[in-house]
């Protein structure tokens, strides 16, 4: 599905990706762990079509398409979502406006017919059970002056909604209380199929043991420097990142 | 004193076409011609129209020698400006108030008609100008403990070919317990330019409500100034929205005097204008009794070469205690060659007030915009969504459904795209 070469990236002439190789099979759910500054956010910017980074070497192919080629919007059409680590606040636009315009744009990409008040509004009430959040809430403008966690939260309820192919929560977790971690995760959960695929940003094994990762690497300097499984994480968890960066030093 | 010292001098063109219309028989208006001569035009060193050229921009457009301006009949259907929506009309026909074309569809309100209002010597110079210029002021009244059913609409219709010069004057006042909905716009039907000096006083008196939107468009090459003072009693609630969207010149003058207790005042405005427009709005709100509120915000949303000045002045007096006064500027420039001035004026004498200012003048929220595209929007349509967002703001408040429905299309079809 995702097929990450050689990735390299930079802003303002500070390169933060080093070449980064990556492969996400349909079905499948990675964790990236590596320590603040690593450059995970970046990889999901860059990923989702940022323009502000650089892309200076590598390509992403995703489902047989040149990612790197695409604007973000029709990247989201094709199938990737991006969950923010910080989501933005926008006045004066409610979440289901405007997830209703975007819904329909992905539609109208996939050749489909543009949903009608009654049906979206099905459609979004059975997701809104999904991930627990309240329609007062997406009746609000977007964001604006939500609590952390409700932020989050709407992030997956919007995942939930565009029912994307490729979804990369960047650090979904943090700032969700332990039941709002566990709701959130099981809406992710829910929202696992065998032809999509999930790449889950996060420092604590907490939220990898409600949503079980196939795969974990752990990102450092801009680069994959170790891939395993969930065992990885709990090592994480137990020993931090200096065996790893000790590793690299003798290598 | 202000002199005006170009070349083809204004004021000199002004005095001639004064004598030349007779007007100096009249000692009222012979008086305020005499003042303004005195005090002189506005220069771009005036304090109070230091970004606005007005006098600059009016030698260009004004002729002394407007052809005959014919006062035809004009269907009344091409002075709605919104459809279907019925009013009371007050019209000026080319600049002269018409009886005929006015409507009176609401019982306990009135129009009169007076010859006798004088100007005051330190008015500003287009007040005096104002006066000069005209004999006749209308006058909008209501009776006491009525709400007005319908929209009182005030109609500048033009369909000159040539130049036409135009000073129309009314006022209003809302009786006590009293609610009125004005709404005053151009229609231009004529390929001919004008420069519309209007002058309103209005008066809400005690418990009065009155929601009053200016809506400034399809003024093609025109010059506008909008002088409105507006008085208000105790206990009264007033909402004034001012919408600009084209023209050549637009200089607003808005001022709200709070002379009483428990005033509720709100002033809205929005400049979303493109090519060479300039829109000035300069508010006062000046209060002079204790425990009012008032709160201003204006916006604008800069394309083209067009430019923005706001100059947001609030007196509160030294017994004016307990006052909340607040006011915001916020602008978003779309295109390199546009600019916006503002200038926020707290003058506070009383001690034990609430005030605040603030303004922001940038581009467009980049991660807003990219959040939406990340959600599968358009470019385009993300901007206009945000614009549409950030510009329907000013008329989230109006309580005219109509009004504000008619409003809310302009914005969004103006700012949105669907790609
Ligand atoms: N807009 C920017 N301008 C300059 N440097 C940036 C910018 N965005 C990110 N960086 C830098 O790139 C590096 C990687 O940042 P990134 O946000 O990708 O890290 P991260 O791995 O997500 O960290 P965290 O775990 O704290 O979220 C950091 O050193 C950061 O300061
Ligand atoms: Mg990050």
């Amino acid at each position: 599905m995702l097929d990450i070469t050689n990735l390299k990236a930079r802003i303002e002439n500070k390169q933060i990706l080093n070449g980064v190789n990556l492969r996400v099979n349909a079905g499948e759910v990675h964790a990236i762990m590596g320590p603040n500054g690593s450059g995970k956010s970046t990889l999901a910017s860059v990923l989702s079509g940022r323009e502000e980074f650089e892309v200076t070497d590598g390509s992403v192919d995703f489902m047989g398409k040149d990612l790197l080629e695409m604007s973000p919007e029709d990247r989201a059409r094709e199938g990737i979502f991006m969950a923010f680590q910080y989501p933005v606040e926008i006045p004066g636009v409610s979440t289901i406006n405007f997830m209703k315009t975007a819904l329909n744009k992905i539609r109208e990409h996939r050749g489909l017919p543009a949903m009608d008040a009654v049906a979206f509004l099905k459609v979004m009430k059975e997701k809104m059970k999904l991930v627990e959040i309240d329609q007062s809430l997406l009746n609000r403008s977007l964001n604006e002056g939500f609590s952390g966690g409700e932020k989050k939260r709407n992030e997956i309820f919007q995942m939930a909604m565009l029912e994307p192919k490729l979804a990369i929560l960047d650090e979904t977790d943090s700032g969700l209380d332990i039941d709002a971690l566990r709701i959130v995760a099981n809406g992710v959960n829910k929202l696992r199929r065998k032809d999509n695929a999930i790449i889950v940003v996060t420092h604590y094994q907490r939220l990898l043991e409600h949503i079980i990762p196939d795969f974990v690497h752990v990102l450092y300097q801009g680069k994959i420097v170790k891939s395993g499984t969930k065992d990885l994480a709990l090592e994480l968890e137990a020993k931090g990142y200096d065996w790893i960066k000790n590793e690299l030093a003798i290598a | 004193m202000n002199t005006a010292t170009d070349k083809k001098n204004l004021l000199d063109e002004f005095y001639s076409t004064f004598n030349a219309s007779g007007h100096q028989t009249n000692p009222a208006q012979r008086q305020a011609m005499e003042w303004l001569m005195t005090k002189g035009l506005p220069h771009l060193k005036s304090e109070e129209y230091r970004f606005t050229p007005i006098v600059r921009t009016l030698e260009k457009v004004f002729d002394p020698s407007p052809g005959a301006i014919i006062h035809k009949n004009v269907p009344d259907a091409d002075l709605s400006l919104i459809p279907r929506m019925p009013c009371n009309v007050i019209a000026f026909i080319n600049g002269v108030f018409s009886r005929t074309q006015s409507i009176i569809l609401d019982d306990g309100l009135h129009i009169n008609s007076s010859d006798s209002t004088l100007a005051n010597e330190d008015d500003d110079p287009f007040a005096l100008l104002n006066h000069a210029f005209t004999s006749e002021s209308i006058h909008i009244s209501t009776n006491e403990g009525i709400a007005i059913k319908h929209p009182v609409a005030i109609v500048y219709y033009f369909d000159t070919t040539t130049f036409a010069f135009s000073n129309p004057r009314w006022s209003c006042t809302v009786g006590r317990h009293s609610s009125l909905t004005l709404l005053e716009y151009e229609i231009n039907a004529g390929a001919g330019k004008h420069f519309n000096n209007k002058q309103t006083d209005i008066l809400v008196a005690e418990f009065g409500q009155l929601e009053y939107t200016v809506i400034q468009n399809g003024l093609l090459n025109t010059v506008q100034i909008n002088n409105t003072r507006v008085h208000l009693a105790s206990s009264a609630h007033t909402a004034c929205f001012t919408f600009s969207f084209d023209g050549q010149l637009v200089r607003n003058n808005l001022t709200l005097i709070l002379d009483g207790e428990k005033i509720d005042a709100h002033l809205y405005g929005l400049y979303m204008v493109t090519k060479n427009t300039l829109v000035d709005n300069h508010t006062v709100v000046d209060h002079r009794k204790p425990n009012s509120f008032s709160n201003q915000l204006y916006k604008g949303v800069m394309d083209g070469n067009s430019r923005g000045v706001f100059n947001g002045k609030i007196y509160v007096r030294s017994n004016a205690q307990k006052t909340n006064a607040f006011q915001s500027n916020r602008n978003i420039l779309l295109g390199d060659n546009t600019t916006v001035n503002t200038k926020p004026q707290l003058e506070i004498w009383a001690d034990d007030v609430k005030c605040s200012h603030g303004c922001t003048t940038g581009q467009l929220d980049e991660e807003a915009l990219f959040y939406l595209q990340s959600r599968g929007i358009g470019k385009d349509m993300a901007k206009g969504m945000l614009l549409t967002a950030f510009a329907t703001e000013t008329v989230a408040s109006m309580k005219h459904t109509v009004i504000k429905n008619f409003l809310e299309s302009i914005i969004s079809t103006r700012l949105q795209s669907s790609n």
